[in-house]
């Protein structure tokens, strides 16, 4: 308790997240498409073009000191919106205890997007599974490289066309059907009772 | 043909193949090495998931693998048997199978968990759909995870096994 | 390195410390179960293999509404009623998590996780469970009083009285 009452008065309490929405709103006027609010919880909708600058904004300005990228990671709206994707940031300030939600869009046919390594360094594996997992590109990002999949998988998971019980066998990763193949081939030499 | 085959009285079980029938010699071999083998069976340490903690349990001193002669080996080339704790992802297959093929001959596979056996709930593009699918699984053992007791029950289903195996030592196996 | 330290070195003195340790806790009792002979008491609430419940009369009280079948988070249970009222119930054991939500959802309790868990088997066919082999399950680990008092304390299950539920409009399974 103590740790938190002197932090409320070194510093003074967080901003209303929709007076954050407002000043990114008076800051990139043309970005902002929308601002949501459910359940208490306000999301801006911006474009993807100045994302980078929209969060290097969110980081410096010394008034709302975003310094915690809690979650990145990316929805599929696929048939619900006409943008199919989009990338969701949840910031948070240790320093002033408030939290606001970035959603950019990423249309289906140019899936691309800035990278947010150089605000937060945090957001480097996080990026890579949101590539491996949506195949979202995030160009200027370091270590461009799929995380949990291996290499030479084709197709992107969590993709809402993408069928849960995966490729049909034939198509299946290569690394795993050769297996099956070698452990096919294998078999006259087991013992058998 | 050396040997005259009516002789020493070898019987053809199919095309082209004789073997000698099961004699006191035969059989008395068998009970020793199998009685051997069945009694150090040494699994690989290899977990894959939650399963694995209930693998460590069941080798830890409350249960004792070791009154078995069940001792968890480093390297699979010191090995006789494979416990598939866990989920085999379709990345992990490869390494599972590799780790089976260095065990040298006699070797057994236990599978462990409903996701070794079948995938379990599972049923996505990752999961293997049942490590029987490269591997010649000798023991199924069900739960999520299994209770210690129940690995250490499919462990002498698999001692059985080995206890029932014929001539397995000799080169014309 | 002090002069502590080589006195220490020199006279072994930690290696009989261990060894002393080992000394005495060789007239410990052995915390080891000698698990064929001797068991661990079941802990309250274990969801053990599955059983079918039986009637005092004998009769199965499931239903096939398929409800279990439609909550099982693995797809592991087949429930089917034919034209001619045979019903079909399989569990598919190796697939199965153990999280009990069939005996939850159950409106009759006609489904049990017993306390049973020595099952393997060579075979996946020797541990798939057909209706006869879950009927024959609840015989073996369920029926008496001690099966019922279980049941009941740690499934609560929606209706109370254990009787044949009446015949309802059967599940007919689900499309493929």
């Amino acid at each position: 308790m103590a740790v938190t009452e002197v932090r409320v008065a070194l510093y003074p309490a967080g901003i209303d997240p929709k007076e954050i929405a407002e000043k990114i709103r008076e800051k990139f006027p043309d970005q902002v498409v929308d601002v949501a609010e459910f359940r208490d919880q306000i999301s801006v909708i911006v474009k993807k073009d100045r994302i980078i600058p929209i969060l290097r904004y969110l980081h410096d300005d010394p008034l709302l000191g975003f310094d915690h990228l809690q979650d990145l990671t990316a929805a599929d709206y696929l048939n619900k919106k006409d943008v199919r994707f989009e990338v969701v940031y949840n910031l948070l300030s240790t320093r002033y205890r408030h939290r606001i939600r970035i959603r950019a869009q990423v249309p289906e046919n140019d899936p691309k997007i800035g990278s947010c390594v150089p605000v937060w360094a945090g957001a480097n594996w996080h990026e890579r599974e949101c590539y491996d997992m949506f195949g979202i590109e995030f160009s200027g990002h370091p270590d461009h490289r799929r995380i949990l999949m291996p290499e030479d998988w084709e197709g992107y998971p969590l993709r809402k066309d993408y069928p849960l019980k995966g490729p049909e066998l034939d198509k299946d990763w290569p690394g795993f059907t050769d297996v099956l193949k070698r452990s096919k081939e294998l078999k006259e030499f087991e013992w058998e009772g | 043909m050396l040997l005259d085959t009516s002789a020493v009285g070898l019987i053809e079980v199919e095309e082209g193949t004789k073997i000698l029938p099961p004699n006191i010699i035969i059989t008395s071999f068998d009970k020793i090495i199998n009685w051997g083998r069945l009694s150090s069976i040494w699994p690989t340490t290899f977990g894959l998931a939650c399963c694995a903690i209930e693998m460590m349990a069941a080798g830890a001193s409350h249960y004792d693998f070791d009154r078995f002669g069940i001792i968890f080996r480093g390297s699979p080339r010191q090995a006789d048997c494979v416990i598939v704790a866990g989920t085999v992802t379709k990345k992990m297959a490869p390494v599972v199978r590799r780790v089976y093929d260095q065990i040298p001959e006699p070797r057994y596979v236990v599978a462990m968990g409903s996701c070794a056996c079948t995938g379990g709930v599972f049923r996505t593009y990752s999961t293997v759909q049942g490590c029987d699918s490269f591997l010649p699984v000798d023991v199924y053992v069900p739960g999520c995870p299994p209770r210690p007791e129940t690995l250490l029950e499919g462990m002498m289903l698999l001692q059985e096994k080995i206890r029932k195996e014929r001539a397995r030592w000799s080169p014309w196996r | 390195m002090t002069v502590r330290d080589i006195i220490k070195r020199f006279t072994f003195i930690e290696i009989f410390q261990g060894m002393a340790l080992t000394l005495r806790k060789m007239f410990s009792r052995a915390v080891t179960i000698q698990y064929p002979k001797e068991r661990r008491p079941i802990a309250p609430g274990f969801r053990g293999q599955h059983a079918l419940a039986k009637n005092p009369d004998g009769k199965a009280k499931c239903v096939s509404c398929g409800l279990c079948a439609t909550i099982c988070p693995s797809q592991c249970i087949y429930v089917r009623r034919k034209e001619d009222g045979q019903e079909n119930y399989e569990v598919d054991v190796l697939r199965c998590i153990f999280c009990g939500f069939c005996v939850e959802a159950c409106p009759y309790g006609a489904i049990v996780l017993t306390e049973n868990y020595e099952y393997s088997g060579y075979t996946k066919e020797e541990i798939y469970l057909t209706r006869s082999k879950l009927l024959a399950n609840w015989d073996k680990h369920m029926a008496g009083k001690k099966g019922e008092e279980y049941f009941r304390k740690f499934w609560r299950p929606m209706s109370g009285d254990f009787g044949t539920p009446p015949a309802q409009s059967g599940f007919k399974g689900k499309k493929e």
